[in-house]
């Protein structure tokens, strides 16, 4: 098997040449990881890859929509003439699932896909902005954390000086 | 293509690349090779059946005599009496010795064995030798397991009245890389082709996801999700898996085992009646051989009547002026075998924690192999599940071989109209496959219990300023240290750019495909530039031959830190 360049190495090259900018940024740890998870998916709709009709689709749904794909679509019961491909479409499925099936990374993946839809009515360029879209979902996420924490601290420091 | 790729060949010498050119292959059979018994079995059409040898055994006792100039396995071979396999001709519990080294600790524990089992110590393969004539000769664990699939092979083929070449088989779920491919060179040797090679536990759980389509088609079932545990515990290894299934797909959610067993529940208690057993070993004289295999045989039958009574009398005349008169209770028993039990404690519980689940949430706990019938084993793992009962409706001595053959059948595309065969089990890498970096840290890419198919990636970077090399080495395991991890192999990546360090950005990704078999990709990516520096590498691992002991050391003797990796911690999916 030839070294498939079409997701992973792509989005090695990718990363590269953004990431750089982050390197010393620890915080910034998880958020180059979700941008990696949504580039694998060849920014292809979830829901889709799952072949499930809307967004609304209950846990159960997305359980049995993996399943039946599963069945259809695992190397384990294709033949062998169709293994690699099928291997290929195997793991974009379980990586759908995998997103879908956790309340929260499924939430995240919504807002995401939200926002996505709005932008990229605007935009030529769909794969940018979907990373652009996540930064800055991230991004508010973690000012409001900021906001929190520094609130906590405020309401916090007259009560210490009091007691001193 | 946009990249370029090279592939640098395997020097395994498994017969991965051979597979059959039409469509769909003949039907696969099920074998499950156990440390003692072994079994046999294929979908007839309708259901599994499981094959009888000529004593009308469906069980028979994996071991090969070297008495005449033919090796014979316990297939066909007669045995005119217990001690005659304990005799120093014949050699058994070769899954426990296969793809070892002999600095493990396994191997040293195999030397109560009646078999000749050397070791040096280096990290190389331990010698084996069977007594001939009065003549220790030579072999190996994958010839003697060769010798005993030819034998496996010959019996079906005979009753299927057909040419039986692929097959299906059961492994441990500890098993390492290096390991399977041992179990697929004594397959080549038998002139087999390994379809799958199933962690026994998962291969249960497809027997369990066929059941549970059964209970619906007889309208008994809900349809809805269902999770169980299962525990396997045979003569060698103990594993314990996780499972999610409905509709006829089980889903590997974790998997746990290590090599504990009956067989070490049967030294524990050879042990505990006769302390001066060492001395006994050491000097491997005939006559010490014969007063083992007494020792060996009384013990084995104590154990066996333990698990139905109290307390069992053990009287037996070692010879060599050993003599063992006393009563071995089960509290006693138990007692001896703490550290036993305890690690099987510890499976369960870290399966369960590594699949996320809540006692209450498994539906059925299920018990097969040997030891399940230990009554401390039993309440010990439904004690952890919270359950009374163990699931029913499955034999703990077949259950893994049925798996094998539904296994076989599913994926040799046999279907039926009932859609009985619509099975899928969705598997689970057992262990961690990482890389070296950090000085002797080990940095995980694939974790654990990682669903395959898979392929993840992680970014790494050069220790050192100007660092124009760096060797890879592929370790698998779940230690932290790479020296408590299996070696898979190992491979330099040459030409990087002169550059500070920790800029350059290595890009390692790895790749389980659908037959299970591990790639390694490693490119160099420079800052602000696209395309890799040089081709890719692509490595099929393992590329270590025995002596992995040797390469791990001679590696860092070698280079020390000069061919380091740093990890960037940066993570890709």
């Amino acid at each position: 098997m030839a070294f498939s360049p079409s997701s992973s190495s792509l989005t090695g090259s990718k990363l590269a040449s953004r990431s750089n900018s982050f390197k010393r940024q620890k915080s910034f740890k998880t958020f180059s990881c979700r941008v990696a998870s949504k580039n694998c998916s060849g920014g292809k709709n979830l829901y889709k890859v799952l072949s499930l009709s809307n967004e609304n689709a209950s846990e159960t749904d997305i359980k049995k929509a993996y399943r039946t794909m599963a069945l259809q679509y695992h190397p384990d019961v294709c033949p062998p003439s169709r293994k690699e491909e099928s291997a290929h479409l195997f793991v974009e499925l379980h990586k759908a699932y995998k997103i879908l099936s956790d309340p929260n990374s499924r939430r995240k993946y919504d807002l995401e896909l939200g926002f996505n839809k709005n932008y990229q009515r605007t935009s030529s360029d769909g794969v940018g902005y979907d990373d652009y879209g996540i930064s800055r979902d991230k991004f508010i996420e973690q000012l409001y954390e900021l906001k929190r924490r520094s609130q906590h601290r405020m309401s916090r420091k007259p009560e210490v000086s009091h007691k001193r | 293509m946009a990249e370029q790729a090279y592939t640098v060949a395997s020097d395994s010498e498994t017969t991965g690349e051979d597979k059959p050119t039409s469509a769909y292959p003949e039907l696969a059979i099920g074998i499950d090779i156990g440390t003692s018994q072994c079994s046999i079995a294929f979908w007839n059409g309708s259901e599994v059946q499981l094959l009888k040898n000529s004593r009308n055994q469906k069980m028979m006792r994996s071991y090969v005599t070297f008495k005449d100039e033919i090796p014979s396995g316990g297939v066909s071979g007669h045995l005119s009496h217990e001690d005659e396999m304990l005799s120093g001709s014949a050699v058994f519990n070769m899954k426990r010795l296969i793809g070892r080294a002999d600095t493990d600790p396994v191997v040293h524990s195999s030397k109560t064995l009646p078999f000749l089992v050397q070791t040096l110590n280096i990290g190389v393969r331990p010698f084996i030798a069977a007594l001939v004539n009065n003549v220790w000769r030579s072999t190996t664990p994958e010839e003697v397991l060769a010798v005993f699939l030819v034998e496996l092979r010959t019996m079906a083929e005979l009753q299927l009245k057909r040419v039986v070449r692929n097959v299906v088989l059961t492994i441990p779920v500890s098993f390492s890389r290096f390991q399977l491919t041992r179990i697929e060179r004594a397959c080549a040797m038998a002139g087999l082709h390994v379809l799958r090679l199933m962690p026994e536990p998962t291969s249960v759980a497809l027997l369990y996801a066929q059941q549970q389509q059964q209970l619906i088609h007889d309208n008994m079932g809900s349809g809805s999700e269902k999770l169980a545990l299962i525990f396997n515990m045979g003569a060698g290894y103990c594993d314990v898996c996780v499972t999610a299934t409905a509709g006829g797909v089980s889903q590997i959610k974790a998997l746990s085992g290590t090599v504990v067993g009956g067989e070490d529940i049967l030294q524990n208690v050879m042990r505990h009646l006769l302390p001066s057993l060492d001395n006994l070993i050491s000097s491997h004289g005939l006559s010490e051989i014969k007063s083992m295999a007494l020792l060996r045989i009384a013990t084995q039958d104590a154990i066996h009547k333990l698990s139905s009574q109290d307390g069992v009398g053990v009287e037996v005349d070692l010879k060599n002026a050993l003599k063992i008169n006393r009563v071995l209770t089960r509290a006693e028993f138990e007692e001896i075998n703490r550290e036993v039990f305890g690690k099987c404690e510890n499976l369960v519980r870290q399966c369960m924690n590594d699949a996320k689940v809540h006692v209450g949430d498994i539906s059925d706990v299920i018990l097969v192999g040997g030891c399940s019938y230990i009554p401390k084993i039993r309440s010990l793992v439904l004690g952890l599940c919270n359950k009374e009962e163990p699931y029913i409706g499955m034999n703990p001595l077949e259950a893994a071989v049925c798996g094998a053959a539904l296994e076989g059948a599913v994926a040799s595309g046999v279907s039926d109209s009932a859609g009985t065969l619509d099975l899928l089990t969705i598997q689970a890498t057992p262990l961690s496959l990482g890389v070296c970096a950090d000085g002797n840290e080990f940095v995980p890419i694939i974790h654990r219990n990682t669903t395959v198919p898979a392929r993840k990636e992680l970014i790494f970077t050069t220790a050192h300023e100007n660092q124009t090399e760096t060797l890879i080495a592929v370790y698998e395991g779940e230690g932290s240290r790479v020296e408590e991890n299996h070696l898979l192999g190992y491979f330099k990546l040459i030409g990087i750019p002169p550059a500070p360090k920790g800029s350059p950005e290595i890009s390692i990704c790895m790749d389980i495909d659908a037959s299970n078999v591990l790639r390694v990709f490693a490119g160099i990516l420079m800052p602000g530039v696209r395309q890799p520096v040089h081709p890719y590498l692509e490595v099929k691992m393992p590329t270590v031959d025995d002596g992995h002991g040797w390469c791990a050391e001679a590696l860092m003797k070698m280079y020390g830190s000069t061919l380091e990796l740093h990890t960037t911690r940066k993570k890709m999916p």
